[in-house]
């Protein structure tokens, strides 16, 4: 029961440390966020919790996006663990969730094509589920990428 | 049982007590066995299984005339439909399984099963329509009283939150969880306390305090 207890604790406690480091991420407020990001992640990987695994996976791996200079292959390295969660959970959400995280990787570190695919993927399986507006977070990456793109071809 | 990530361990343990009817399932305690059975699966992603051991539950407890396991199977059924994205479903097992909630008078169940139908509402509907539903969540959630139900409530507004970008919400419903899950841990520390060194010690100490 004692063991059970705390372990109720962390669990809960470790969904709304994933959670908060998401909001903080999203709001540009990326350093508050890395503490609990990593917090939650280390709790992830000692309990046996695929589904937060996969979203802290890829909060951390978005963290790491927005630092100079980037670590790609420490990136790449937690998205590829998060992918295979995904493909072992066949969820459709999990797997949207995953790919607007890539979509955001991709943005950050200017893989524009890769993020392009991932949204209209995401658009997708959205349309699939009868939401042909699909959801105003995927709206607000689509504009942050047009945006972006414009910006490179006026630089060119 | 929480979903607490044992799930192997659970499974190879329900698999046993399934083996062990020989086929003769009473229902009185199969539903449970064939629900705890849908749930572990579900947890392991195995999605169509689960479905076939929720719908056998369902089965016993129509015999066995357990309402509690079927609104549970019924709002587990819509979780499992959510999570392979097949909303208009989700959100009739939902109903299905606050109906049942409401004919035993459940307030703990009834809270539960309106913060599952809050995700696929989240999705199908508009704003307004979230806002007016979520409020009636939350007010059989304070009703039930029930900590556990309030802290789903809470990350089920982060998921609707996120995907309508909005952030700020997002960072006072973690913030208010993280302090739930601590005043849930502490009540269970507390529990604990009592079931170790005994009542009447504890309420002596009270008792002495004041």
């Amino acid at each position: 029961m004692n063991q059970r207890a705390k372990k109720w604790v962390i669990v809960w406690s470790t969904r709304f440390s994933v959670f908060l480091a998401e909001a903080l991420l999203l709001s540009g407020r990326m350093e508050e966020a890395a503490e609990p990001a990593e917090k939650a992640l280390l709790f992830c990987q000692s309990l046996d919790l695929e589904l937060i695994l996969q979203v802290a996976l890829e909060i951390n791996a978005r963290i790491l996006a927005h630092r100079h200079p980037v670590n790609h292959a420490r990136i790449d390295q937690m998205m590829k663990q998060a992918a295979a969660l995904v493909e072992r959970g066949r969820s459709s959400i999990m797997k949207i969730v995953h790919l607007m995280a890539r979509a955001w990787i991709g943005l950050e570190i200017g893989r524009f094509g890769g993020a392009r695919e991932d949204l209209a993927e995401a658009r997708c399986l959205y349309l699939k589920m009868g939401l042909k507006n699909a959801t105003g977070e995927l709206r607000i990456v689509e504009k942050a990428l047009a945006e972006a793109e414009a910006g490179r071809r006026k630089a060119y | 049982m929480e979903p607490l990530g044992e799930f192997e361990e659970t499974l190879a343990l329900i698999k046993q007590v399934l083996e062990a009817s020989d086929g003769a399932e009473d229902p009185s305690i199969y539903d449970r066995v064939h629900y705890w059975m849908g749930h572990t699966l579900g947890n392991l992603g195995r999605y169509d299984e689960a479905r076939s051991h929720l719908f056998r539950s369902l089965e016993l407890a129509g015999n066995s005339g357990n309402r509690d396991t079927e609104a549970d199977a019924y709002s587990y059924l819509s979780q499992l439909d959510y999570m392979q994205g097949y909303l208009d479903r989700a959100l009739r097992h939902a109903d299905a399984s606050i109906r049942c909630s409401q004919h035993i008078t459940d307030p703990k169940r009834l809270a539960r099963a309106f913060v599952v139908k809050a995700l696929p509402v989240a999705y199908l509907k508009g704003v307004s329509d979230y806002m007016v539903f979520f409020k009636e969540a939350s007010f059989h959630v304070e009703q039930s009283g029930n900590d556990r139900a309030r802290c789903l409530l809470l990350s089920t507004d982060w998921a609707y939150s996120i995907i309508c970008g909005e952030y700020e919400t997002v960072i006072v419903n973690a913030q208010d969880g993280l302090e739930l899950a601590r005043k849930i841990g502490d009540g269970m520390l507390t529990g604990l306390f009592f079931s170790i060194w005994g009542g009447q010690r504890f309420m002596q100490a009270e008792l002495s305090m004041h």
